[in-house]
């Protein structure tokens, strides 16, 4: 993500965005991209509605008046009106997220990377973000950077899996569930079946329900009477891509 | 959205323009830093200071203004130092560089814009340290006569802690950790220490090395804009003034060293031949003053030979010993009481420091001629110091002579031990009597 928002030089390889080389081009890219990092930091002791003027001078969005009234624009958008002049030194995480969010798109980025920005939220504030980003795909292209897979469900038209470096699947949300589906498999197991069931199948959920054990497994065949083939979600998917499948599967 | 159906999107009134100032973007990064809690403990703290310094009473504020720059450089000097080397890394310890580098910004002006903003506040910061030292002053003598010394001293010490901020600053950007900032540090607590061993051009905190130490923190902040993350730049090139102004900053700067080091006088560096002969004087009672010809605060050379007929009461005194300055105020009694029948007192000041003598003259009530020995290199002892103490075999200050209208020598006084101070009117009065009009 670094790399694509010209923060990092790649060690190899090249990067492009639309007709963009990243190395090169850094200035052009910059000037259509709005980035939301994953980790970084506020000036404290500015109010949002300040750290929104100085990222769009920044921007090079000199006017004024039209730098206001955007910012008004993105502050009523990510629900921050009512806050404009409290210091960001005092808001919570989630408040924080937002404010990065307008902060990403107060030039109007054709291009919108957004790395993590669900982390270390609380659920409500969770919710809100990803509805968010989902009403925000709509008018341009967002890279989402996400270990949550309720994130990806919630906004992503294309998914890419990456596994130390390299592409492991893209394709639709559909088509990464094609990847397992028929190969997920639930039973109810005895405590002291677990460690069986571990060593022979790629496990992918487990939950207790009264003295039951509810394991969910991923494999071709399960070689237990008792299971039963179940519709697969995005996170079997995920972990069996994780697990099996050879570089470039698609 | 496909990239390209995304830039037809685009509302035309958010599109990107260039053209937003360094200014701007200083002027943003320093609202964030006057509302810290940092700033505010470092304004208090330099306010408190400076009414500590400044509360000196006499009849006029040089003293007064003299102390307060002297603690500026000195003192704030060194926060000056870690300040800059925390603001220089302060983007990326406060991760806020993720935000700001991913901009379409030029590299310098980011870096410019940081050094202006913390600048900027330090300029505030010394406005409450001359504040307080104003304060003191009129808490303890309830007048300001002289006061745009204050003015002008604060010009000299925002230019010292220009260079201070520029080199902390620089070195820290470019090392990328505030610890180097403490190479600049060291070299401060060196020009503080070392004020007797040390060549007279090495200290910054000197009025006439000013020129040179301002184009190098010029030179040296420009350097930073330059090399400082030069990768993020890609194929854009470094703005031309950041590659114009270093080469001729530092030019400059080794220009204004020459001609400090060739028009000066200093032991280490180099000797003037008119004040060596002044310094091969022998003051001895009854015989012929010692002569020089030195600058006043406007810069006319001042002999003895322009006072024809005179009773002189010639003062050596120096800043550094500020009980010695009050000497000043005694000489100004004398010409009021005296000056009329033909005494003309001339006070001497021994510093290091080409400005004292002028900000003495502007800044106390005296209507008699402050001078600048600017032969004066600091030594062990007195006599050391300069050419005229060399001359006046001067052992403490205040050394005061009195001469009789043919300048030879009549008297010698000095140091302020005795009861009641220097017993000046006697001497002068002495002399009237043996020579009247």
């Amino acid at each position: 993500m670094s790399i694509l928002a010209t923060l990092l030089d790649a060690t190899r390889g090249t990067a492009r965005i639309g007709t963009f080389d990243v190395h090169r081009q850094k200035d052009e890219v910059r000037q259509i991209l709005g980035y939301l990092p994953q980790d970084f930091g506020l000036y404290p002791s500015l109010t949002a509605f300040e750290t929104l003027d100085y990222i769009g001078l920044l921007y090079n969005m000199s006017d004024v008046r039209a730098r206001h009234k955007r910012i008004e624009e993105l502050l009523e958008r990510v629900n921050l009106s009512d806050v404009r002049n409290r210091l960001v030194g005092g808001f919570s995480g989630g408040m924080r997220q937002r404010v990065g969010l307008a902060q990403a798109l107060l030039n109007s980025p054709k291009l919108l990377i957004v790395d993590e920005p669900t982390a270390g939220l609380d659920p409500a504030e969770r919710i809100r973000l990803r509805s968010l980003l989902a009403e925000l795909g709509g008018e341009r292209v967002i890279i989402l950077s996400t270990h949550l897979i309720e994130d990806v469900q919630a906004v992503a038209d294309r998914v890419a899996v990456l596994h130390k470096g390299r592409i492991k699947f893209v394709g639709t949300v559909p088509e990464m569930l094609d990847q397992v589906r028929g190969r997920v498999w639930e039973l109810d197991a005895e405590a002291a079946e677990l460690a069986q069931l571990r060593t022979r199948y790629l496990e992918t959920g487990l939950k207790r329900e009264g003295n039951k054990i509810r394991i969910r497994l991923a494999a071709d065949t399960v070689d237990n009477p008792a299971a039963r083939a179940v519709e697969p979600t995005l996170e079997d998917a995920y972990l069996w891509l994780m697990h099996e499948a050879p570089n470039g599967a698609s | 959205m496909a990239l390209a159906e995304a830039h037809a999107t685009t509302p035309p009134d958010t599109q990107p323009r260039r053209g937003v100032t360094v200014f701007a973007l200083a002027a943003m990064e320093s609202r964030a830093g006057v509302r810290s809690p940092g700033f505010r403990f470092l304004a208090i703290l330099a306010l408190v200071l400076g009414f500590i310094v400044g509360e000196i009473p006499g009849p006029g504020v040089a003293l007064s203004a003299w102390a307060v720059s002297e603690a500026a450089w000195r003192y704030l000097g060194l926060i000056v130092i870690v300040w800059m080397s925390l603001a220089a890394v302060q983007d990326t310890t406060a991760r806020t560089d993720v935000l700001v580098y991913s901009k379409p910004q030029p590299t310098e002006r980011l870096v410019l814009a940081r050094f202006l903003a913390a600048y900027w506040q330090l300029l505030l910061v010394l406005v409450a340290m001359y504040i307080g030292g104003v304060a003191g002053r009129l808490y303890i003598a309830g007048g300001l006569t002289g006061s745009p010394v204050y003015i002008s001293r604060y010009a000299v010490s925002a230019g010292v802690l220009f260079f201070t901020a520029a080199a902390s600053y620089s070195m820290a950007l470019l090392a990328r950790t505030p610890l180097a900032g403490a190479v600049v540090g060291l070299y401060w607590i060196l020009t503080l220490a070392g004020k007797s061993y040390l060549a007279k051009a090495y200290f910054p905190a000197y009025t006439q090395n000013l020129p040179t130490y301002l184009l190098l923190g010029v030179f040296l902040i420009c350097f930073a804009c330059c090399f400082y993350r030069r990768q993020r730049r890609g194929r854009a090139p470094v703005a031309l003034w950041a590659v114009l102004t270093p080469p001729a900053a530092l030019g400059l700067s080794i220009v204004a060293l020459r001609y400090t080091i060739q028009t000066g006088h200093d032991p280490m560096t180099r000797m003037e031949p008119a004040l060596e002969l002044m310094s091969s004087q022998n003051a001895t009672l009854g015989l012929p003053t010692p002569g020089f010809r030195l600058p006043d605060e406007s810069g006319h050379l001042v002999s003895l030979a322009d006072y024809p007929g005179r009773v002189f009461v010639i003062a050596l005194f120096s800043p550094a010993d500020s009980e010695s300055a009050n000497i000043l105020d005694r000489l100004e009694e004398m010409n009021k009481k005296y000056g009329a029948r033909g005494v003309q007192p001339i006070a001497i000041c021994l510093s290091e420091d080409l400005g004292a003598a002028r900000l003495f003259a502007r800044g106390e009530d005296v209507h008699y001629p402050i001078l600048a020995d600017w032969g004066t290199h600091n030594a062990e002892k007195v006599s050391d110091m300069s050419p005229m103490a060399t001359a006046f075999q001067a052992s403490t200050l205040p050394h005061v002579v009195v001469t009789d209208r043919r300048r030879n020598i009549r008297a010698v006084l000095a140091g302020l031990e005795q009861e009641g101070g220097l017993p000046l009117d006697d001497a002068i009065q002495k002399r009237l009597a043996q020579e009247p009009e």
